[in-house]
C-alpha cells in the first residue's frame, strides 16, 4: 500500500516538474511584444489588468486603436472606455474579443469599425496577425472560437494551446529581454490607444482599383450578425463606424452595404469619411495624420474623440462619471501616464527632425 | 514511471519538430521564387520593358524611371511599406520583403496601354476571349486567366473591360 502511494507521489511530482519546466520554457520563448515589438501584439493581454467597468468598448484594428483616445473621452466627457484592438483584426476576431470582454463586464455601448468587413482583408489574412489577436487572450470558449474561426490552412489548433510548439525556433534569438520579461510586460497603450506623434500630410492617396466583387463574405456577414445578436442579448447599443482612414480605400459599394445593414438592424452607422462629419470633427489631413492619411496622430485622435464623446453623450445616453471618486482617481494616473508619454514622444520626434 | 516520462517528453519533442515551419513573427509574404508565366506586361514606350509579378522593383524603377505619382503605406504593425507607383495608363503595387520590394500587382487603368497580346480597357469580354481563349474563371464581372506565378484578371462592367490586372497566382 505504502509502496503504491510512494509510486503515485513520485509520478505526480515528476509530471508537475515536466509541466512546470515546459511552461517556463514556453514563457521564455514567447515573443515579448511590449518591449521587443511589434507593441500591437501586447494589446489584447493588457486589457485583463484593467478595472472592468467600462461604458464603451471599441473593437477593431489600427483604425480604432490609433484613431480614438479614451483619455479624451474621460477627460472631457467622463466616459470610461477601452479599446480592445489588435493589428489587422478580422471581424471574427472582433466578435470573439467582444465575447471575451462580456465575461468580465457589460458595457453600455460597443463601437465596431467596419473596415474589418473588407473582403480583401480576409483573403490576405496572415498567421502573424492571428497570433497578435489570439495569443494574448485568456482561455475561454471565446478564445477557442477565435482560434477556430481564424486558423489558416497551415495552422494547427494545438499550436495555439501550446505556443511553445510554434515559437520553439526562437531559442536561437533569445536575449536578455526574453529573460527579463518572462513574468512581466510593460504597459504600452492608453486603455488600448496607441499614441503616435508627427505629421505626414495625406498626398497622392490612390483610389481603389475596380473589383469584380464588392460583396462582404458570408463569414464576415455571419460574424456581424453574431455581434448584433450578442449585443441585443446583453442590452448593449452597437455603434458601427468607419474611421477616417483614407487607405485602404473604402469603396462606396462597401459603404452602401453597411448603411443598408444598419438600416435593416436599426443600428447607427457613422462614416467619418463623410464630408459633413469630417467638417464637424475638424480633421485636417495636412496636419492630423502621421502617415499620409492612414491613421491619425495624437492631435487627430483627440479631435475625433472630442466629436465622438459629444455624440455618445447626446445620442447614446452616456452620462458623465467624473464625479465617481475611485474611478476619477484611477483616471488621474492614466492621464498622467498619457501626458508623460506624449511629452516623451514629441521630444523624440523633434530630436529626429533636428537630426535629419 | 520513467518510461512514461520519456514517452511524454519524446511526444512533446516530436510534436515540436513536426510543427516546425516558418517563424510566426514575420508579417511579410516574402519574396517568392519567380516562376515563369506567359502573362506579363510590356511597356511600349520603354523599349517593351517586361514588368513581371514578383520582379525586384528596383530593377523595374531603373527601366521605367520616376512615376507620375508615388504613395506608400506602412503595413499594420510590421516594418516595411506597401508602395504604389502610378504611371500613365498603369499602376504598379509592391510588397516588401526585407530591404527589397517586389511587384505584387500591375493594373492597366485606361486604353493608352494594352497587354502584349493586344487586350485593352474598353474591350468586350468576347474580344478578350477571342485573344486568350477559355478563361480559368469566368463570372459576369470577371474573366480570369492563370499561368505559372501570375493571374491575369479582366474586370468587367456593363459588358466592357474596365480594368486589367496582373496578380500573384
Amino acid at each position: 500500500m505504502k509502496a503504491a502511494a510512494k509510486k503515485w507521489i513520485k509520478f505526480i511530482a515528476s509530471a508537475v516538474i515536466v509541466v512546470v519546466t515546459l511552461s517556463l520554457l514556453q514563457m521564455l520563448l514567447m515573443p515579448k511584444y511590449s518591449v521587443d515589438g511589434p507593441v500591437e501584439g501586447a494589446f489584447v493581454a493588457e486589457y485583463y489588468g484593467e478595472v472592468k467597468d467600462h461604458d464603451v468598448i471599441f473593437v477593431g484594428d489600427c483604425e480604432v486603436y490609433e484613431n480614438f483616445s479614451p483619455i479624451v473621452l474621460w477627460r472631457d466627457y467622463g466616459i470610461n472606455s477601452y479599446i480592445r484592438g489588435s493589428a489587422d483584426q478580422y471581424i471574427y476576431q472582433s466578435y470573439y474579443l467582444l465575447e471575451d470582454t462580456l465575461r468580465y463586464e457589460t458595457p453600455k455601448v460597443v463601437v465596431f469599425n467596419v473596415q474589418a468587413l473588407d473582403p480583401k482583408r480576409e483573403a490576405e489574412a496572415k498567421e502573424a496577425y492571428n497570433r497578435m489577436s489570439i495569443d494574448g487572450m485568456k482561455w475561454s470558449p471565446a478564445k477557442i472560437g477565435a482560434i477556430n474561426s481564424s486558423m489558416l490552412e497551415d495552422e494547427q489548433f494545438l499550436d495555439y494551446v501550446f505556443p511553445i510548439l510554434r515559437y520553439h525556433s526562437r531559442w536561437s534569438e533569445l536575449d536578455k529581454t526574453d529573460f527579463e520579461y518572462m513574468f512581466k510586460s510593460e504597459k504600452v497603450s492608453h486603455n488600448g490607444y496607441l499614441m503616435k506623434v508627427g505629421v505626414k500630410p495625406a498626398e497622392n492617396v490612390p483610389e481603389g482599383k475596380p473589383l469584380h466583387d464588392y460583396k462582404f463574405t458570408e463569414k464576415a456577414r455571419k460574424h456581424l450578425d453574431m455581434m448584433v445578436e450578442l449585443c441585443e442579448k446583453n442590452g448593449i447599443k452597437l455603434l458601427l463606424i468607419k474611421a477616417p482612414s483614407l487607405y485602404p480605400y473604402w469603396y462606396p459599394e462597401y459603404d452602401q452595404q453597411v448603411a443598408q445593414y444598419a438600416k435593416e438592424h436599426n443600428l447607427t452607422y457613422i462614416n467619418f469619411l463623410d464630408e459633413t462629419i469630417q467638417a464637424e470633427t475638424g480633421i485636417d489631413y495636412t496636419k492630423d495624420t502621421y502617415d499620409a492619411g492612414l491613421h491619425m496622430n495624437v492631435e487627430g485622435a483627440e479631435k475625433l474623440s472630442e466629436w465622438l464623446g459629444k455624440y455618445l453623450t447626446e445620442n447614446m445616453g452616456l452620462t458623465d462619471r467624473r464625479g465617481e471618486a475611485e474611478l476619477a482617481a484611477c483616471w488621474e494616473d492614466k492621464i498622467a501616464f498619457y501626458e508623460a508619454d506624449k511629452k516623451a514622444k514629441y521630444e523624440e520626434y523633434e530630436k529626429n527632425i533636428e537630426a535629419n | 514511471m520513467k518510461r512514461f516520462l520519456v514517452l511524454f517528453l519524446s511526444a512533446i519533442l516530436l510534436i515540436s519538430f513536426a510543427s516546425c515551419t516558418a517563424p510566426a513573427d514575420t508579417g511579410n509574404q516574402g519574396g517568392k521564387t519567380p516562376k515563369d508565366s506567359k502573362y506579363f506586361f510590356k511597356v511600349a514606350n520603354k523599349d517593351n520593358y517586361a514588368v513581371k509579378i514578383d520582379a525586384d522593383m528596383a530593377d523595374v524603377l531603373k527601366a521605367l524611371g520616376e512615376p507620375l505619382q508615388y504613395f506608400e503605406a506602412a503595413s499594420c504593425a510590421f516594418d516595411g511599406l506597401d508602395k504604389t507607383y502610378t504611371y500613365a495608363g498603369y499602376v504598379i503595387l509592391t510588397r516588401p520583403d526585407g530591404k527589397k520590394d517586389y511587384v505584387n500587382s500591375i493594373q492597366l487603368t485606361d486604353d493608352s496601354v494594352q497587354t502584349p497580346e493586344g487586350a485593352y480597357v474598353g474591350m468586350t469580354p468576347d474580344a478578350v476571349k477571342g485573344i486568350y481563349g477559355k478563361p480559368t474563371e469566368e463570372t459576369e464581372t470577371l474573366l480570369s486567366y492563370t499561368d505559372g506565378n501570375t493571374t491575369l484578371n479582366f474586370i468587367l462592367k456593363d459588358a466592357k473591360v474596365i480594368s486589367i490586372e496582373y496578380l500573384p497566382a
